[in-house]
This record gives structure tokens, sequence and C-alpha cells, in this order.
């Protein structure tokens, strides 16, 4: 029964991210010479109490993942689930 | 004549530009604002203008303004603010406006990843009505104040005199050289009646002599009373 759902939240390719930015650059000053890009985005653990209906809970966390978690101008979303 | 209006201030965990701008609202033009807390659900009848102050609500948790945006209060602001009720966002309030939908586009992280506390000269076009051109000063304090937007909404700002309010220092792209906000954009106006403002600049913290400047005045009149109003005249500046 899946109860647990990990959302990960990006910025947008096109979309300029700061700390990226920052992070690749001590990375390549550190050797990792050949590195593109680097992105930061955000991990939100979702876990539920009680063992629900799994289909239920997943378009619930769809619908506040595209609503609140991530803000779709600028950030993507995706879902993953952890079967426990 | 100010006794009609009935400015709102809304209050969130972590607003702290609150009192600065009920005093300025007080003391500049004699208006009696009241402060609501974000858990309200209803704004009674006679307020006639709304305002989301600064600061760092919910401690920018998540993105700046987007738990602000689902607090209790903000379908009361929300359907006013549709209906016309001159509404206004100041800096972190501007992040809410956004978050909220009442106004296109976000506030990202500088460009720089740092945080601007300057008085940054800017031009400002007007909110509720559009006029000439204006150079003021007003001071800016923020992290997250690099508007964005896709090149589509950006363009129908521009048809639209959607953007109220620039920076005057651009890099080569066009983007603001203090915070890296496209197209220079400091603040947008929306709304069904051009009533709906968001500005990252503050202008209660330039809105009288002794605050080494008061070109907020001109921002906090407009808002306030509107471009031709004769009440612009009536306050104590």
């Amino acid at each position: 029964m899946s109860k647990k759902t990990r959302v990960v939240v990006t910025v947008k390719k096109d979309v300029l991210d700061p700390a990226g930015v920052a992070i690749k650059k001590e990375l390549v000053r550190q050797g990792l010479v050949d590195i593109a890009d680097v992105r930061v985005g955000k991990v939100i653990d979702i876990t539920f109490r009680h063992n629900g209906d799994p289909q239920k809970h997943l378009s619930l966390i769809k619908a506040v993942s595209h609503n609140l978690l991530s803000n779709p101008v600028v950030e993507d979303f995706a879902l993953i689930s952890d079967d426990e | 004549m100010t006794e009609n209006i009935r400015p709102a201030i809304i209050v969130f965990p972590a607003s702290n530009c609150e009192k600065d701008m009920a005093q300025v609202l007080q003391e500049v033009f004699s208006l009696s604002p009241i402060l609501v807390w974000h858990t309200e659900t209803h704004l009674s009848n006679d307020i006639t203008h709304v305002i989301l102050p600064g600061g760092f609500s919910f401690g920018d948790y998540l993105r700046a303004g987007a738990l602000a945006a689902h607090s209790p209060i903000m379908a009361e602001v929300k359907r006013l603010a549709r209906f016309g009720l001159p509404t206004l966002g100041v800096c972190n309030g501007f992040q809410i406006l956004c978050e909220a939908k009442l106004l296109p586009g976000v506030l990202l992280r500088n460009h720089h990843d740092r945080f601007v506390c300057t008085v940054s000269r800017m031009t400002w076009f007007g909110a509720r009505q559009t006029h000439v051109p204006q150079t003021i000063h007003l001071p800016i304090a923020h992290r997250d104040g690099r508007f964005y937007a896709g090149d589509a909404t950006i363009d129908r700002l521009r048809e639209e005199d959607g953007i109220a309010l620039v920076y005057d220092d651009a890099d080569e792209n066009g983007d603001a050289l203090v915070n890296g906000a496209k197209a220079c954009i400091a603040g947008i106006v929306g709304g069904p009646k051009r009533n709906i403002l968001g500005l990252m600049p503050h202008p209660e913290r330039m809105a009288s002599e002794h605050m080494l400047g008061s070109d907020g005045l001109r921002i906090l009149k407009d808002f306030l009373f509107g471009q031709d109003d004769e009440r612009q005249n009536d306050c104590k500046l």
C-alpha cells in the first residue's frame, strides 16, 4: 500500500536558478569541470496517516502540487510514490 | 474629504510593514485603517481599499507569498479585488498577489542571490490611470524581487499598459540591474478597473519630508484617490 509520496519541484529550464549557478561555480572549482548545468529544487515528502485509497491520495497530491507546492509559471513537479 | 475612505491592512504571520503603512495612512492622509488578521474570512462593508503589506509571511516557506496566498482572508480579498476594490500589495504583498493569481507572473530570487536594500531610481507610469512617466526614487528591500513572466505575458502587460513601475537601470538584456527583474518591472497593475497594484518598492517608507523623500506619496495618492481626484491635494503634504 502506498503511503508516502515525494513531490520534487524543479525550476523550469529557461528560468535562471541563482542557487544552481552558485553551486555549479563551486563544483567546477572543486574539479568537476564537465558540468553543463546545476539546478536546485525542493523535495516535499507527504505521508498519509492511514492507508486510504491510493488513487484518491495521488489525485489530491497532484492537485496541491499544481496549486500550491509548485508555481506552474516557473516550476515543474514530479511525483514519486513509495510503497511501504 | 477622506472620511469615506477606510483601508484594511491584512496582517499575516511575519508581516512586518503593516504598522509603517498604517502610520502613513493615519498621519499623512488622516485615515483610520484597520488591521485584519489573515484568519478572518470577511471584510466589513465599509472597507474601501485593501493593502497587503511587506514582510516575510510564513517565513517565505515554499515560495515568497505562496502560503499567504491561501490564507482564509484571501478568498475575500480575491472576491473584492475581482469586483474592482482597489487592492495594493507592497513587496511581500506583491508576491502574495502574484501567488494568488490576482496579478500575472511571479517574484523569484534576485539574479545575484543577495538581499538588496537601497534606494532605486524608477519610472512611474500610474496605476488607476496612466500619465506622463515620472522619475521617482523609492526604497527597495528584498531577496525575492526578480519579476518573471513568460514573453507572452510581458507583451500583454505592455499592450494593456499593465506595467506601472520600472527600474531605470537595465542590463544588456533589458532586465533590471538591481535584481534581474524581467523588462525592469518593479510594479504592475491589473484587475477589472486597473484596481490591483503590486509593487516591489516601499512607498510607505518615503511618504513624508522627515523620511528623506516623499515620492511614495504619488503612488499612495494614486492608489487611494485615483489620478484626477481632487482629494489628491487634500492630504497634509
